[in-house]
């Protein structure tokens, strides 16, 4: 089936995310799933950064060094770090492992606090030649 | 009795058929990307606090063959996870296929040209 049903379908829904209380359950999943969308496109627009900066004598080295570019790179980089703790967390559900409730709540914490405090380490070991 | 045809036996799919190399490539490309991913940040946190081009780290060939390896397994996995989301969210059915085979073409794509852009920069610091 493709396109608009030639019935438009006026029946009510049961309410969803108007009633739902957020969850770490839920907001980490929903995370996880945005982050891999921002990733992706940003993956995109660094690939072709790199890409166009080793074909080219373009100045858009500079532009990454621009107020928006480290927003950008800083949103980027938790992103990465999110993905990656929540990945595992979710390779560890594959493995049946960590199903009770307990333990998904501190491991959804456990991963939060991970990104944050991953992100804040390698910026700081960036810009202070630490490593 | 076994109500599984000997044709389907050997196949060895479930209802899910084809479905199962989906969930495993994304499980296998997500494993190899734990240290991949730590390695690139790593080489990205150390580039920056030094002199040379960001990039520079690439001219020996384990960095080179490994950044190609982070390329290759980052934009197939990349290309797993958009195609669910896209499955979840497009309702219409050619737009579905559009958006699914467009993002394949856009990881492949990048893919080839990130691999190009690797070795290029990799062979200029090997002829220096």
């Amino acid at each position: 089936m493709s396109g608009k049903p030639a019935i438009v379908n006026n029946r009510p829904l049961s309410p969803h995310l108007s009633i739902y209380k957020p969850q770490i359950t839920s907001m980490l999943s929903i995370a996880h799933r945005a982050t891999g969308i921002f990733l992706f496109f940003g993956v995109l627009i660094l690939s072709w950064w790199l890409i166009t900066s080793v074909y080219t004598d373009t100045t858009l080295w500079s532009v990454f060094a621009s107020p928006i570019g480290y927003v950008f790179i800083a949103l980027w980089s938790f992103s990465l770090f999110y993905h990656l703790l929540n990945g595992i967390r979710h390779l560890f559900w594959d493995m049946g492992k960590g199903f009770d409730l307990q333990c998904v709540t501190n491991s959804g914490i456990a991963v939060v606090a991970g990104a944050i405090l991953l992100t804040i380490v390698s910026w700081v070991a960036a810009f202070k030649d630490i490593l | 009795m076994d109500l599984k045809s000997p044709l389907s036996k050997a196949k060895g799919l479930g209802s899910a058929k084809s479905g199962f190399a989906h969930w495993w490539a994304q499980r296998v490309t997500a494993v190899a990307l734990i240290p991949l991913v730590i390695w690139f940040v790593a080489n990205i946190v150390h580039a920056i606090g030094s002199e040379e081009h960001l990039l520079a780290f690439v001219r020996t060939p384990f960095n080179a063959i490994v950044m190609v390896l982070f390329m290759v397994s980052t934009l197939y996995h990349a290309a797993l996870g958009m195609q669910v989301v896209i499955e979840d969210y497009i309702h219409c059915r050619c737009m579905k296929i559009i958006s699914v085979v467009g993002v394949q073409l856009v990881c492949l794509v990048t893919a080839i040209a990130g691999i190009m852009a690797v070795l290029a920069l990799h062979f200029s610091y090997l002829m220096l």
